[in-house]
């Protein structure tokens, strides 16, 4: 058995990893922003539009970090799914979020995880697991007790 | 033998031409944005050859997108007249991943369908079956 749907996972967890740390680096960017521009002139930020106007863009910024986190822990979890070799269209879907992270992780992720479609169906299909089954009467070939 | 790979070759095109169109795209937006300065305020600048000098800078970083955008647009395009054909999958699987970078998402479908199929590329072509002559039969008494 090959070991590209493992292989797809470990890079879907990067990619999502990545994404997730977008998020950090989104809200860092926010706070860097509003510090510089404080320190080089403190007048700036004094009238409430300004403050208005930077808590907005501050949003923004959080909002796409958060987007990317999302993407991110949705392909961390696709990628352990994808080690576990269980729901295929799930990998599939996290690895396609992946991609949105952190490209060239991503892309190499859904290449692996589709070509790694067998291993899924293989380690899907239930194992039959030997029922015990009691032994049958055994049936005496020696005629019935008149008696 | 399904039509997977054809559906990616059709999707890597379409995604190789949304590349194509955003070359273009950003090379309208050179010229207009080159217009739109020389008709307002041609001294926007303060002498002509900062103006110039702005120009060119611009020049080279939206030509330089123009040019990556058109790149991955033909290979895009290269990559689905080759899954048609079913050949080449290395290079058919190379042009959906520049659709995906052109339109995400035809492009990100075209990768999942050309690597699925990849066994429908460079497939031997099954053999006719040969023609026997039929037993000559034998003459009626």
């Amino acid at each position: 058995m090959n070991n590209r749907a493992k292989v797809g996972g470990i890079l879907s967890i990067v990619a999502g990893s990545f994404g997730i740390l977008s998020l950090f680096i989104f809200i860092f960017m926010a706070y860097f922003f509003q510090t510089i521009i404080t320190s080089t002139d403190s007048n700036v930020l004094a009238t409430p539009e300004e403050q208005a106007a930077f808590n907005m863009m501050s949003n923004i910024y959080i909002g796409v970090g958060a987007t990317y986190a999302t993407l991110g822990i949705f392909a961390v979890v696709s990628g352990v799914l994808a080690l576990r070799r269980i729901y295929w269209g799930l990998a599939l879907a996290g690895a396609i979020s992946a991609t949105m992270t952190f490209f060239p992780c991503g892309i190499a992720a859904v290449i692996l995880v589709a070509m790694g479609k067998p291993e899924f169906d293989s380690e899907a299909t239930p194992v039959v697991e030997p029922t015990l089954v009691s032994p049958s009467p055994v049936i005496s070939s020696s005629p019935p007790d008149a008696s | 033998m399904t039509n997977h790979a054809k559906v990616g070759g059709v999707l890597s095109i379409v995604g190789g031409a949304f590349g194509i169109l955003e070359a273009l795209w950003v090379l309208f937006i050179i010229f207009f944005f080159q217009y739109m300065i020389n008709i307002t305020d041609p001294n926007a600048f303060g002498n002509p050859a900062e103006g110039q000098m702005f120009f060119n800078f611009f020049w080279l970083i939206y030509g330089g997108m123009a040019l990556f955008f058109a790149i991955l647009g033909i290979l895009g395009i290269i990559g689905g007249v080759y899954a048609l054909k079913r050949k080449a999958w290395g290079l058919t699987l190379t042009g959906a991943i520049a659709a995906t970078m052109t339109f995400f998402p035809c492009g990100i479908v075209a990768v999942i369908f050309t690597t699925m199929r990849r066994q429908e590329f460079n497939a031997p072509v099954a053999p006719l079956p040969a023609t026997v002559p039929p037993p000559p039969t034998p003459p009626a008494a």
